[in-house]
């Protein structure tokens, strides 16, 4: 079924990003954001590497739409440890989860960004996820715990 | 440190089904060391495990407890009050933890998480080696500190067979070093090649768990 034309499903995404994406002089603090039709919860990394599995798994559990990550390449990366590849088969690991449990696999997305992102590159970006998240339709698992994550309009 | 590995996501929510209230019990020894049973392990599991649940109909309230170690029985019982609010306990530590929770909370049923493989080492990060079979009669002191009991596929005390590959590794598997290969080269760097000419006649697997259970006493330990 598309979700698209369904006015009231308001996606609700988190976005990860490793804080070396951006130019260096720009800054988008950690809070969830409103934007157009989709609501966004921005978290700040010091490194991709950063990010761990059982982290996506309680956002998606808890009833986010979606999660994206948004890192550095290896040769840009400011760490020593951090590489494409553990990130390749960490995001793997966790749609291989997320396929035995019959969660979309597309509601975790991962882009690596070989340059630096101004702030119009990062909404963008954000913003074309959150269009694919509206196509697939709300979090299966929205609504069904009651310590639920997603009535992010609260928060605003 | 014992190894073990998860059970398929499938197969554990295939058991969980008929519960309402599950304790996923971790250890934070071994199992943690080997990224199958530490906290974070227990979380994605306790997500995964909700999450495939949830969406087949089953409503399951998880909730997770690690223990400093599960082998250990005065650290077992501190599982006692929230073992009375549950249905069942599901356990990822190690055999050996397992059956101790097992004994100690015999109206709950237990099911395993984990099935326990080896006694290995970390070699890399996420890569772990077997190194000790525990058969109960070490020959390390004979074979310069490699276990060909463990290490070689067919166990062989005279070694090498006629399967290893050109580059010193095993037929079985291309990413297993022979391990006669190894015990030649180390024998070499000792200057001590003679001494594996000697033929180890068949060993006695008494002491291992060809003999039965084990049952060791120290009486000078013992209460």
């Amino acid at each position: 079924m598309d979700y698209y034309f369904i006015s009231d499903f308001l996606p609700e995404i988190a976005v990860f990003y490793c804080q070396q994406t951006l130019n260096n002089r720009v800054k988008l603090p950690e809070r969830i954001y409103r934007r157009g039709d989709f609501f966004a919860r921005i978290i700040i990394l010091p490194c991709s590497c950063k990010v761990e599995v059982y982290q996506i798994l309680k956002l998606l559990e808890k009833g986010i739409d979606g999660v994206q990550l948004i890192f550095c390449s290896q040769k840009k990366c400011r760490f020593l440890i951090c590489n494409d590849k553990q990130n390749e088969f960490r995001i793997n690991y966790v749609r291989n989860i997320l396929s035995q449990t019959n969660i979309e696999e597309r509601r975790l997305s991962c882009f690596i960004k070989k340059t630096k992102l101004t702030v119009n590159n990062f909404i963008e970006l954000t913003t074309g996820y959150a269009k694919q998240i509206k196509n697939l339709g709300p979090n299966p698992m929205k609504g069904t715990l009651n310590n639920d994550y997603c009535r992010m309009e609260t928060f605003i | 440190m014992i190894i073990a590995e998860w059970k398929p996501l499938s197969e554990l929510m295939t058991s969980l089904k008929s519960y309402k209230n599950v304790l996923l019990v971790g250890c934070a020894t071994c199992v943690t060391e080997c990224a199958v049973g530490g906290d974070r392990e227990i979380n994605i599991l306790a997500s995964s495990l909700r999450m495939g649940l949830k969406n087949k109909g089953y409503d399951i309230n998880f909730t997770t407890y690690i223990l400093e170690r599960a082998c250990e029985l005065r650290f077992v019982k501190k599982l006692t009050k929230i073992a009375s609010k549950i249905d069942s306990i599901m356990s990822f530590s190690c055999g050996i933890g397992m059956q101790l929770i097992a004994d100690h909370y015999i109206k709950k049923p237990l099911l395993p998480g984990v099935n326990t493989t080896s006694l290995a080492i970390r070699e890399l990060p996420g890569l772990w080696t077997t190194r000790c079979c525990a058969c109960g009669d070490c020959v390390l002191g004979e074979t310069f500190g490699l276990c060909p009991i463990a290490r070689c596929a067919k166990g062989l005390m005279n070694g090498p067979c006629g399967g290893t590959r050109k580059n010193g590794y095993c037929e079985i598997d291309a990413n297993i070093h022979c391990i006669w290969h190894l015990i030649i080269e180390r024998a070499k760097i000792r200057g001590n090649l003679s001494s594996l000419y000697k033929i180890h006649k068949p060993r006695s697997w008494d002491n291992s768990a060809h003999g039965g259970p084990k049952r060791i006493i120290r009486n000078d330990l013992c209460l």
